[in-house]
């Protein structure tokens, strides 16, 4: 390899862009804590006359937005703003339960391959070629349209379909982190030491290893946060449904993908479905990038000692 | 060099091969068949009406009544089909019947034009002159900017670009181009939510869209690389000497950091070409990204699997050609 340009951090991050991400985080957490009870409406009730209301502030040439549908409402008179809302508390669930879920797979799949025996290793290293020589979001399709019509797919109204399509296709990026990370403390003299004092492997992974690559895992987990997200909102925006039901039980019917996959189509006349949760997706999407780039300066021990300049 | 060749090449091979068992595997364990899937419900009514022989005919003619390790060789090396004949399989570039779009084949839908049309208007065509044009930008415009942004770094023009790129490279792709149509298409009504891309001016959005993440980051690296080079002592004995900084820049620091600028250039074609599969369902742009999502929901096996070849084609062949220029670049690469 070439030699490794090491990416300074371009700007020091503002503090208050920090404080701003931390807040939006923070609102969120509150909105999916309390979602019955901001939301002004039912999420999923309907209401008959009330189909594909501008916003309130919004005139189109048939209808006029009322203030009550502070958002407006989509195709079936549901509330817009509530099924933002509870949008929050799918995402977070789903963030909740998809995010360990990867990162134990990618932790000890990555772990194991830095300090197993030299099969285990090229057993890896062949698997992450196979791996990434096919973009993720095409195994997690495949992974959806196996579990979606399965008994198991159906849990938490189709969300462990979606975890583990994430799981299955995100612990690779982190297993290849962790991997390489672990080569370069094995080569540390502390190491040798603890080795040759007759450290059991797992002594070493507990006590070295895993302190050294955590500022790894945390920063991997901020980074990929807003992915789970945004995995359920491709699949909501090209049609795909996590769960193929009508009877309400899906979560999509509660999420920001499933109110983007009722927005697609009625983009010409009622592009503010689709505008809401884009929005919402933003903003959480930028403020967990900036934190991350926030805890990785922080906590990387490298990124002080070799500062370009 | 010949060994090394050989070497990658075989492995290359078994890369290949090994992706196509992987996603053959996967996409045969989605339950349902290409004419009866949960997820196409026109689809499935249609069947109804179809008898269980045509149905018998239809299974025989793409070799789905065969067991599952026989259909599996049968698309990689061929087989002996009902007729007689031995009809190869991706090995000798054929990529299967689709079964989406009766009668055609694979690589006839992805790489044949439209009568009366060039080369540039079949699918692969379309993705082809999206993502060169994208890679096009990227590179034009990120190595000056980078430069430049090294050159004056932190004044307030390297702060201000940074501030804009980092924010720009923190919005996912498949947000931005939701952003860019709702804003274009649906609320300034410039461009057709579904145009029919003969006008160069359907081309800016996706193409712009397409490039702004790595041209963020290649900006990122450019610059990182030259302060890189800036730093190394060489310079200093050039300054001491007495050349400009001009000098110094034109003559020693461009030429260094441009090795290793270069070698980031591949990466990030790679990068597009993945990013072009969101970008081409968002704007519904007729190339093989979006032949991609028309064929899963309908489980169109070849075509998936013919899609996913290409793709992993495209990756390790890269690579290859990555390394192989490494090698001829970098002396400190070749065996000793």
């Amino acid at each position: 390899m070439t030699e490794d340009i090491q990416l300074d951090t371009f700007t020091k991050h503002s503090r208050r862009g920090v404080w701003l991400s931390a807040f939006v985080v923070l609102l969120m957490t509150l909105a999916a804590l309390f979602a019955p009870i901001v939301s002004p409406y039912d999420p999923k009730e309907m209401r008959i006359g009330l189909s594909s209301y501008p916003p309130a502030w919004y005139d189109t040439p048939t209808k006029d937005g009322k203030p009550e549908y502070l958002l407006g409402t989509d195709l079936y008179g549901r509330d817009i703003l509530s099924r933002a809302v509870h949008g929050a508390r799918s995402a977070m669930f789903l963030v909740l339960i998809a995010i360990p879920l990867a990162v134990v797979i990618g932790v000890v799949v990555g772990i194991a391959a830095g300090m197993g025996s030299k099969t285990v290793e090229t057993i890896f290293l062949r698997l992450t070629d196979v791996v990434s020589a096919v973009p993720s979001f095409m195994f997690a399709v495949i992974i959806v349209l196996i579990f979606r019509v399965t008994p198991t797919g159906r849990v938490f109204g189709g969300l462990i379909t979606l975890t583990l399509a994430f799981a299955l296709a995100g612990w690779v990026s982190l297993a290849r982190l962790i991997y390489t990370a672990v080569l370069q403390v094995k080569r540390l003299e502390f190491m040798e030491a603890s080795r040759s004092l007759g450290a059991s492997t797992w002594h070493q992974i507990f006590k070295h290893i895993l302190p050294h690559v955590s500022h790894l895992i945390v920063v991997w987990i901020v980074n990929n946060i807003p992915a789970v997200i945004l995995l359920e909102a491709l699949f909501g925006y090209i049609g795909i449904q996590i769960l193929q039901v009508t009877d309400g039980s899906s979560f999509q019917d509660l999420s920001w993908g499933g109110l983007i996959f009722s927005g697609r189509t009625q983009l010409n006349w009622n592009p503010f479905i689709l505008l809401v949760p884009t929005v919402c997706i933003l903003v959480v999407s930028m403020s967990f990038a900036t934190l991350g780039e926030y805890l990785n300066e922080k906590l990387n021990p490298q990124l002080k000692q070799n500062q370009i300049v | 060099m010949l060994s090394f060749f050989l070497q990658r090449i075989s492995r290359i091979v078994l890369i290949l091969a090994s992706v196509e068992l992987v996603v053959f595997l996967l996409v045969h364990a989605i339950p349902g068949s290409p004419w009866d899937t949960p997820s196409n419900q026109l689809k499935a009514m249609r069947s109804v009406f179809v008898d269980d022989k045509t149905m018998e005919r239809r299974f025989k003619y793409f070799g789905l009544d065969l067991p599952l390790w026989r259909q599996f060789t049968r698309y990689l090396i061929g087989d002996v089909h009902e007729d007689g004949d031995f009809v190869c399989g991706v090995a000798c570039g054929n990529l299967g019947p689709s079964t989406r779009q009766a009668g055609r084949s694979v690589q006839d839908i992805l790489f044949r034009p439209p009568k009366g049309h060039g080369v540039w208007d079949s699918r692969v065509g379309y993705t082809f002159r999206l993502v060169s044009l994208s890679f096009a930008i990227v590179a034009l415009l990120g190595i000056p900017l980078g430069v430049a942004s090294a050159y004056w770094a932190r004044s307030r023009f390297d702060q201000t670009l940074s501030t804009v790129l980092t924010t720009v490279a923190s919005v996912p792709i498949f947000i931005l181009g939701l952003l860019g149509i709702l804003i274009f298409a649906s609320g300034l009504k410039w461009i057709n939510v579904l145009p029919d891309w003969t006008e160069p001016k359907y081309w800016i959005l996706p193409t712009i869209l397409l490039s702004a993440i790595p041209l963020a980051n290649l900006v990122r690296i450019a610059r990182a690389a030259m302060l890189n080079a800036m730093s190394g002592d060489y310079i200093r004995t050039a300054r001491a000497k007495g050349l400009t900084r001009a000098k110094t820049m034109w003559g020693h620091i461009l030429p260094n950091a441009l090795i290793s600028i270069l070698t980031y250039l591949l990466p990030i074609f790679v990068e597009l070409l993945a990013a072009s599969f969101i970008i081409e369902a968002i704007f519904a742009f007729p190339g093989f990204g979006r032949e991609y999502w028309d064929s899963i929901t309908d489980l169109d096996y070849a075509m998936i699997m013919g899609i996913t070849f290409l793709y992993a084609c495209g990756i390790t062949f890269a690579n290859l050609f990555l390394e192989t220029t490494y090698r001829l670049i970098d002396p400190r690469m070749r065996p000793q």
